[in-house]
């Protein structure tokens, strides 16, 4: 009876506490688990695909043979406007270790914690748009949170800010894994396909792609409507993540949409199809090839810049953050 | 039964059974490919030691499933000291030898073990296909498993 009474502590204790237990045994009796399971990860990205890395490897020849002249000519419009990388954050990347329990979904853990920089409450993203955020950190790993967490949350919007709501996940009859969002007014009215970005009013920052509208769900009532989103990043592109960081101080509150080659429209300036700069919403990340973007800001009203199309290619997505200075403070 | 005797032999077994299990399910990725070997050593040792320390050794074990599944901590811990804690009652029920026993044994508790993770998992669509369709099967496969670690361990011992 004892046994089962700690036991049912174990379940109602405070969540810190109950990782905190748990961050002690993965770092002590379960280490070597987890050793095993880095290793066979590394020896999966290593050795697993060499041809899709080789096809990698000469599409960005390709792209930096390419693009070495627009790229020179870039980083000295950068330089003379004082833009920084492209995108404003320090970030860790980090492997994501799937442990599948039974009923429970949307937790996993990552090969970077507190030693790496990684703080409770950073957004995980991937090359597609936007994980989950970070729950737990031990010293060495950390405990996050996907999308189909039933406790996730996040505050999408469409591209032009006219749509707001709330994002949710949501899973179908038939057990797929979808996102619903909630709360948009009554008149608003999403076609399929519409890109979903995080606003920036809550955990995340704005711009970071959440997924694509599918259709209507079904009306709460006569003044706010529901969407099905189809996500940007599905269960099994969360292998290799970013964690992001703080935001350099002058990129608070900037729109990191241009990280992932969608430029953001602003209101009331509907985007032209046939405009070249336009961003590439049809091919946004998750969906298809995404492009490399030129413009780092949003548009400005009176004067939108004339962009040149740039070329498919890689994305450089900022500077991996740096250790803290070993100073004991850790 | 002579391997009654052999508590070291079963040490030996259920800490082979526990390494395995994190070792293929987690170690290597396979998941639920792997059979749930972490139960299985629960109920095997739940048939040698008395029923309290079975619970003991099953809030142990739920604690180390606990800790690798995230924020589920507890949840794995109640359910195995359930089933450890009625595994050493089943003593009495039936004997070691009776291998359909043995095999229904491993394979309900495998899915009581299911069913208690959903309990508190909460409702969700395609739950009933889940406990309905695939616990079964994993049962079967734990079922399988199961006799043939009691047969190595008879064997070895």
């Amino acid at each position: 009876m004892i046994f089962l009474v700690i036991a049912f502590i174990l379940v109602v204790l405070p969540e810190e506490i109950g990782d905190s237990a748990a961050n002690l045994a993965r770092e002590t009796v379960l280490r070597p688990v987890f050793a095993i399971q880095r290793g066979a990860i590394e020896r999966e990205v290593r050795f697993g695909d060499a041809e899709r890395l080789r096809a990698e490897r000469d599409s960005l020849a390709a792209v930096l043979v390419g693009s070495a002249a627009l790229q020179a000519e870039n980083r000295q419009l950068r330089d003379l406007i004082g833009i920084g990388e492209r995108l404003p954050y320090q970030f860790v990347p980090v492997e994501v270790l799937h442990v599948h329990g039974r009923g429970f979904d949307g937790g996993f853990l990552l090969t970077a914690g507190r030693d790496d920089g990684v703080v409770p409450g950073s957004p995980i993203v991937s090359g597609g748009g936007l994980v989950g955020m970070i729950r737990n950190v031990g010293a060495r790993g950390s405990v996050g949170m996907d999308w189909t967490h039933p406790d996730f949350r996040a505050s999408g919007m469409t591209m032009d800010g006219d749509t707001y709501g709330m994002i949710q996940p949501y899973m179908g009859r038939g057990g797929e894994r979808l996102l619903l969002m909630t709360g948009t007014p009554f008149h608003s009215d999403l076609s399929e396909g519409t890109l979903i970005v995080t606003s920036g009013r809550a955990v995340y920052p704005r711009g970071i792609p959440i997924g694509r509208i599918l259709g209507p769900y079904r009306d709460e009532g006569t003044w706010r409507r529901s969407y099905l989103v189809e996500p940007a990043v599905t269960l099994a592109e969360m292998n290799q993540v970013l964690v992001l960081g703080e935001p350099s101080e002058e990129a608070f509150g900037q729109d990191l949409a241009g990280a992932w080659g969608v430029r953001p429209e602003l209101p009331g300036r509907p985007a032209d199809p046939t405009d070249p700069t336009r961003a590439p919403e049809a091919t946004a990340p998750g969906v298809g090839p995404v492009q490399t973007d030129p413009a780092l800001t949003p548009p400005e009203p009176d004067a939108p810049p004339p962009a040149a199309p740039q070329p498919a290619g890689p994305r450089v997505l900022g500077e991996p953050v740096q250790p803290p200075p070993d100073d004991g403070g850790r | 039964m002579m391997f009654r005797d052999l508590q070291w032999g079963l040490v030996v077994l259920v800490a082979v059974l526990v390494a395995l299990h994190f070792v293929l399910r987690i170690g290597y990725g396979l998941g639920e490919l792997a059979p749930d070997l972490l139960l299985l050593s629960l109920l095997v040792t739940a048939r040698f030691v008395k029923p309290g320390t079975a619970a003991g050794i099953g809030l142990f074990l739920g604690f180390l499933e606990g800790a690798m599944l995230p924020m589920t901590m507890g949840v794995s811990a109640v359910a195995l000291v359930i089933l450890g804690y009625v595994g050493g009652r089943t003593r009495k029920w039936f004997s070691d030898d009776n291998v359909v026993f043995l095999a229904l044994y491993f394979f309900l508790g495998k899915w009581v073990y299911d069913g208690i993770l959903f309990l508190f998992a909460g409702a969700r669509p395609g739950m009933a296909a889940d406990l309905l369709v695939i616990s079964p099967l994993a049962s079967i496969y734990a079922a399988i498993a199961g006799l043939l670690a009691l047969f190595v361990y008879r064997k070895l011992s």
